[in-house]
């Protein structure tokens, strides 16, 4: 009797039960994550939310904090090809700063100022395949590359980002996790993988832009709690 | 030498036959060295601005190197072996992909700058050579990039024009970026200095608009050069002329702008002596920091004082939330691009005190172009105008509305969509109280206002018309959306959060 309890409890402890949620309340079934999908024909379903840093203030007292979420590979369909995508990225940001004369602006540019790292249950760090984009992808192009604007995050307001390229693709269909950030490291966990990762971050964004007229160009890092993800299932 | 020996001789020479081919294929092509790395390394590596450190440090000689990744392709066998490769996981293998090493060279390419039209006959060339092919095949996307580069170059691209006009002419390869090439390219539509005038600014409207003729791209441009002196004059100006001058200037002559912009690190600004809201804001006890070493070193991070800054914690101080249903996406005929929400939550002190107050409410807008500038929408929100709110009861029934309180309403202002993003903003003013001498709940959109009595427990549903302001330019020359949509409605209740 005791050995089955034990087994349970292990069972249990494998599959993740009572293991606390990293989002909290702002987990992807939270009532904010409700439709929060991408565009249509590039749906997804939010695979995970991570939980909000801390909160930053900087020395002009403008406050942010942030946190990441990860959507499922949006699939297309082109001249009779299948493609797959890799997980959309976002990173948000949410005002909430006590100084309320001006919108808070970050520079966002793609691979300018986001560092992430996937780890295993472990806490040991994945290795990123860096050198192929995804170790199985056989065209991936982040044809958006030129992405780089101010984004200014409105007073008692939130932005969501997107961290990696918009239209990255893969054919034929990769199944499986397949995280990559733009001109960042790549991850690739094929379908079946059942073990758990978690990706976590910081956002520092570059301060060697002019500061924009009519917002205050916020400057300070922002260390992003993980997200929690696994592999689809075949 | 017997059969037997003549066969082991065949066999170690066909092995050492094969060892020198992988040996003598596996050793890197000669490629220009930076700070003792390859140039292939610090384009594969993380940091964009390593990369273009290293591309502009090579400059010409790089040019080589970066046709030579362009001409990369991934043969079948190749992908065959990616495939089988990825269905084991004991052990890793790092292929190079073709279309990765085009990104890669491209964006070298763009860094550039007017060296770039060394490389231009075989740029024309590959161009050629890529076949008409479908949407999002290898061929179509490096024909798309090479295209991107011409439009970067314009004239100075014009060996690409009987390229482009043939694919432009075939409607095959007709891509917008084709058309947009070929535009350039031509030479039809000059910039003004490309005509013998000499570039003058009166206003930042007219350099923004000059700036995006001239820099379809991030990147430096031989079109835009001409400019450096008059951005050189305006980069002191203050607003927004001043801005966009430092900001061209940066992206047209970096070399330049890092030697006479001293301006570009951080800009310490005073603190806070009054806010806008006094109500709301509270005044944030800043700890002493030494200014020479806040600009000199590391930014140190001020974690606010937990005690006086209003925050909601996440997991603890969420609030209750409802929210509507997307609208239909709205935008310019054929291309619709942007859509919205309502959300209504409700502060903390409402769960302590049921009665009375008023909920948030949010509109969230989401970003639907995948537009190859990667720019943001911006709307130009006047909550008076933009919104049209109407509160209706469970049948249907419309709540009548009353002018709204004399209590600090929302500013006008810039909402920023990002690029296949979205953005969140309130609508309400905060916490406006509630008629005199009674409870229960108050909503506050613009210059209207509906209260409905605590004892009243029936669902209410808010629904609106959107449609911003489109007068105005955008201080930062992006681009103004400008459409309508009707937000589904949001469930609120006065009896309970």
């Amino acid at each position: 009797m005791k050995s089955i309890a034990s087994a349970l409890l292990i069972a249990a402890v494998l599959c993740g039960c009572g293991a606390p949620n990293p989002g909290g309340e702002s987990g992807p079934n939270s009532p904010e994550c409700k439709g929060l999908t991408l565009e249509a024909g590039r749906s997804g379903v939010l695979l995970g939310v991570g939980g909000w840093s801390r909160p930053v203030t900087d020395r002009a007292g403008y406050t942010l904090r942030g946190r990441l979420l990860v959507f499922d590979k949006p699939h297309f369909s082109n001249s009779g090809m299948e493609f797959r995508g890799s997980c959309p990225v976002y990173l948000e940001l949410q005002n909430l700063s006590s100084r309320r004369d001006r919108d808070v602006a970050v520079y966002f540019a793609l691979a300018d100022g986001l560092e992430c790292d996937l780890r295993d249950v472990h806490g040991k760090p994945c290795r990123p395949n860096n050198d192929n984009t995804a170790l199985t992808s056989v065209l991936a192009y982040s044809y958006f590359w030129t992405r780089q604007y101010w984004a200014a995050v409105p007073i008692d307001g939130s932005v969501r980002l997107r961290a990696g390229p918009s239209l990255s693709l893969s054919s034929p269909n990769l199944d499986g996790l397949h995280i990559e950030m733009s001109r960042g490291p790549s991850w690739y966990a094929p379908e079946g993988d059942t073990n758990r990762y978690f990706l976590s971050g910081t956002f520092s964004p570059p301060t060697d832009h002019p500061s924009p007229p009519d917002a205050h160009a916020w400057q300070g890092r922002l260390d992003l709690p993980a997200v929690e993800l696994r592999a689809p299932k075949p | 030498m017997s059969k037997r020996g003549r066969i082991t001789v065949a066999v170690l020479a066909a092995i050492l036959s094969g060892l020198a081919w992988l040996l003598v294929s596996s050793l890197p092509a000669r490629e220009p060295v930076y700070e003792g790395k390859p140039l292939s390394r610090w384009l594969a590596g993380a940091s964009r601005r390593d990369a273009r450190r290293a591309v502009r440090a090579c400059g010409t000689n790089a040019i080589p190197t970066l046709v030579r990744m362009l001409r990369a392709t991934d043969s079948p066998l190749k992908l065959k072996l990616v495939q089988l490769a990825g269905k084991q996981h004991f052990i890793k293998f790092h292929w190079r992909m073709a279309g990765v090493l085009h990104e890669e060279a491209i964006r070298a390419l763009l860094e550039m700058g007017p060296r770039v039209e060394f490389a231009m006959p075989e740029l024309v060339k590959l161009y050629d050579e890529a076949p008409a092919s479908p949407l999002f095949t290898p061929s179509w996307f490096l024909k798309e990039q090479i295209a991107q580069l011409f439009v970067g170059l314009g004239p100075a691209a014009k060996d690409a024009e009987p390229s482009l006009r043939r694919d432009a002419a075939s409607g095959t390869n007709s891509t917008r970026t084709v058309l947009d090439a070929l535009r350039c390219v031509d030479g039809k539509e000059p910039l003004p200095w490309e005509q013998g005038n000499q570039p003058r600014f009166s206003h930042s409207l007219d350099l923004v608009e000059q700036i995006h003729k001239s820099l379809p791209f991030p990147g430096p441009t031989t079109r835009a050069k001409p400019l450096v002196p008059e951005l050189l004059a305006m980069r002191d100006k203050p607003g927004p002329d001043g801005y966009w001058a430092r900001f061209a200037l940066q992206e047209i002559d970096p070399d330049t702008a890092e030697r006479v912009l001293t301006n570009s690190r951080p800009v310490v600004e005073p603190p806070p002596t009054t806010t806008s809201d006094p109500e709301t804001a509270t005044p944030v006890t800043e700890p002493e920091v030494d200014a020479v070493a806040f600009l000199s070193g590391p930014r140190p991070i001020i974690q606010p004082p937990a005690a006086t800054t209003p925050i909601l914690e996440a997991g603890t101080d969420t609030p209750p939330l409802t929210v509507g249903d997307w609208s239909e996406a709205a935008g310019p005929p054929k291309r619709r691009t942007l859509r919205g929400r309502l959300l209504a939550s409700w502060p903390s002190d409402r769960r302590n005190n049921s009665r009375g107050g008023s909920p948030r409410i949010e509109m969230e807008l989401q970003h639907l172009a995948l537009s190859p500038d990667g720019l943001p929408f911006t709307v130009y929100f006047d909550p008076g105008q933009s919104l049209q709110c109407e509160l209706r009861d469970a049948r249907g029934a419309l709540v009548p509305s009353l002018p709204a309180s004399q209590s600090p309403a929302p500013r006008s202002c810039w909402i920023t969509v990002p690029f296949d993003g979205e953005v969140k903003f309130p609508l309400d003013p905060g916490n406006p109280s509630s008629p005199s001498g009674s409870d229960g709940l108050t909503i506050q959109l613009g210059r209207r206002a509906w209260h409905i009595p605590a004892r009243d427990t029936n669902l209410f549903f808010l629904s609106g018309t959107f449609t911003p302001t489109t007068n105005r330019v955008h201080p930062l020359g992006y681009p103004v959306w400008a459409g309508t949509f009707k937000l589904p409605a949001v469930a609120i209740s006065a009896g309970r959060p």
